[in-house]
């Protein structure tokens, strides 16, 4: 059967969610028990969204409960900066403020244990590769809502080449002006419009190496 | 009537007849000059945006060797000066903010807490003067003083500035090149209002949850100020439609129930405000739209101009056809991204799908930024005129 307060995250009910969440802290049960439970209520949201079933409202909705229940759980919670394993570096690229899309990605990827390196917006190419060369991310995403900005998503392709670092990381582009044109003028690797098929993407160049932990 | 007169009345007609779905004698074709023309003229965006002087005859030295019937304006969408004189946070401008050949963008905060909701649903506009000027101008942070008053001068005298400037220049180009602009007046769907301007997409997106009568109750309360808003800014003018830049209604912000109740009612009863006034709106659907079309039919004919940006434009056809006139039909990528031959190639195959019987007015599908291409730009005008003879 499934779990009540995977349910309630499922179905969006934040009270209901948060009431349960400090019901189980003092029933004892822990932090990664309750946040993973969470997490498959996140995952049916997920899927919902794929089905068209949620949309953008609900995907930002699911997120900001489970915002609300990390603030109640975050004394119990050892941080993640020791975890090792594949990970991915995301931004908005330069010139571009936009981080909806961005966040969202990240929330998903994060949320079913990725572990995700997070930029911010208006990102200069030469941090993107910085950032790739810290982490040795073997993801780059890079985030775009002006068309306005996407050949400075190619100085970012033409520097990861001039850097010997192209065969290293697979470059993703995400954003509403995004198509095979951008992919080709770009030279990334991938493009996605919307978030089930990046998810679909990421998931699938992850694929053999998977999460890195559960949160 | 001298010959620009009369090329003047024709390019109107042909734009009248396609608004109220009829077929003129060839396809009309709009066009506005985008950002794009910077990188063709030697000048910085920054000059653009703020030098109105030299944006204007940037306009009037292009405008002689184009054959398109609806001037859409440009290449800036915003005079920064305004803005300026009230310490405005709302927007990043060309060298302030952002770098100068980069294009402005829109700084969106919660400038309305949830807990402004009753004060501004009591009477908007009062709380938009006490509370949200305020929030969003450095200069207007206390209401009364003299600095702001000052302020709040210069920023009126800037706008009206800005408005007889922008005025004198169409003035010109109606009498020189015969040129028909294309709207009068500005509106915007009370959701998108609230969810833009003043809560924040993030926040209005939550709103819906945790306190969706209060949304419901400020959508309601925006509703004729919006109406007004269509109407008064264009003066007594009905033959042009207002512009109204759509949002959130956008595929896939929210879910159907929340599009049915929260996006649409509000708008659909600005739409009839308008139009009970003679009023029409370009309902500027920015992104998709493919699911709401059926919502959308529910209009009355032709109180509106469907704009195709990305919306399944054959769907659009076949539900708003015949009964509200569309425009559109040119992806603003392929403008970046396409090659005049593509573009030709392109405007053929939209002449026959959605033209044929007329109501259609062949445009880009959105804003055409700063990558497009200028030879691109022009074959999409060429090769209108070449396919668009009925």
């Amino acid at each position: 059967m499934e779990d009540e307060l995977q349910i309630a995250m499922a179905d969006l009910d934040e009270e209901k969610t948060l009431q349960l969440v400090e019901e189980r802290i003092k029933a004892g049960y822990s932090s990664v028990e309750i946040i993973e439970t969470c997490r498959r209520g996140v995952e049916i949201v997920g899927e919902k969204y794929s089905d068209s079933h949620y949309y953008l409202s609900d995907l930002i909705m699911s997120e900001e409960i489970l915002k609300g229940v990390m603030r109640v759980l975050e004394p119990y919670i050892p941080t993640n900066d020791t975890v090792q394993g594949p990970s991915i570096v995301m931004g908005t690229i330069e010139g571009d403020i936009h981080d909806l899309g961005k966040n969202i990605i990240i929330y998903l990827l994060r949320s079913s244990g990725y572990k995700v390196h997070d930029l911010g917006v208006d990102v200069k190419p030469e941090r993107f590769i910085q950032a790739v060369n810290e982490t040795n991310a073997s993801i780059l995403g890079i985030s775009v809502l002006l068309s306005f900005c996407v050949s400075s998503i190619k100085r970012v392709v033409d520097l990861l080449d001039e850097a010997g670092m192209r065969d290293k990381v697979k470059v993703v582009v995400g954003g509403y002006p995004v198509n095979q044109e951008v992919k080709e003028f770009t030279g990334a690797d991938f493009y996605a419009n919307d978030v089930t098929e990046a998810l679909r993407i990421y998931r699938e160049i992850l694929g053999e190496e998977g999460p890195v932990s559960e949160f | 009537m001298s010959e620009k007169q009369m090329l003047y009345q024709k390019r109107l007609e042909r734009y009248i007849t396609a608004m109220d779905c009829g077929k003129p004698d060839m396809v009309p074709v709009a066009f506005g000059v985008g950002e794009w023309i910077a990188k063709y003229t030697g000048t910085t965006l920054q000059e653009i945006y703020y030098d109105l002087d030299k944006s204007n005859s940037i306009v009037s030295e292009m405008l002689p060797g184009l054959d398109f019937d609806i001037f859409k304006g440009g290449p800036s969408l915003w005079w920064p000066p305004m803005f300026d004189a009230m310490g405005s946070k709302l927007y990043k401008f060309p060298g302030i903010g952002v770098e100068e050949n980069s294009t402005f963008q829109f700084n969106e905060q919660e400038y309305m807490k949830p807990e402004d909701y009753d004060e501004f649903i009591a009477s908007p506009t009062e709380w938009l003067v006490n509370h949200y000027l305020p929030n969003i101008s450095t200069e207007l942070e206390n209401p009364g003083s003299y600095r702001s008053t000052v302020a709040l001068i210069k920023g009126a005298a800037a706008f009206a500035m800005q408005g007889g400037i922008m005025a004198q220049a169409y003035g010109k180009w109606t009498m020189d090149h015969g040129i028909v602009g294309q709207g009068t007046g500005f509106t915007k769907a009370p959701f998108d209002t609230l969810g833009d301007a003043l809560r924040g997409m993030k926040g209005v997106l939550l709103d819906l949850r945790r306190r969706p009568e209060k949304v419901l109750a400020a959508c309601e309360a925006i509703t004729p100020h919006n109406v007004n808003c269509g109407l008064a800014g264009a003066g007594a003018d009905t033959r042009f439609p207002c512009f109204a830049p759509l949002h959130r209604g956008a595929y896939p912000f929210l879910n159907p129930n929340q599009w049915n109740n929260f996006y649409w009612p509000s708008l659909k009863a600005t739409i009839e405000g308008l139009w009970a006034r003679g009023k029409r709106m370009l309902f500027y659907a920015e992104g998709d739209w493919t699911p709401y079309l059926d919502k959308i039919a529910e209009l009355p004919d032709k109180s509106i101009i469907f704009q195709i940006d990305t919306t399944d434009a054959k769907k659009a056809k076949e539900i708003l056809g015949g009964r509200f006139c569309l425009q559109g039909g040119v992806p603003t990528t392929l403008l970046t991204y396409g090659t005049p031959a593509k573009i030709k190639e392109h405007i053929k195959r939209t002449i026959d799908e959605l033209a044929c019987d007329g109501g259609f007015i062949l445009d880009a599908g959105g804003v055409v930024m700063g990558d497009a291409k200028q030879e691109n730009v022009i074959a999409m005008i060429e090769a209108a005129r070449e396919y668009g003879v009925y």
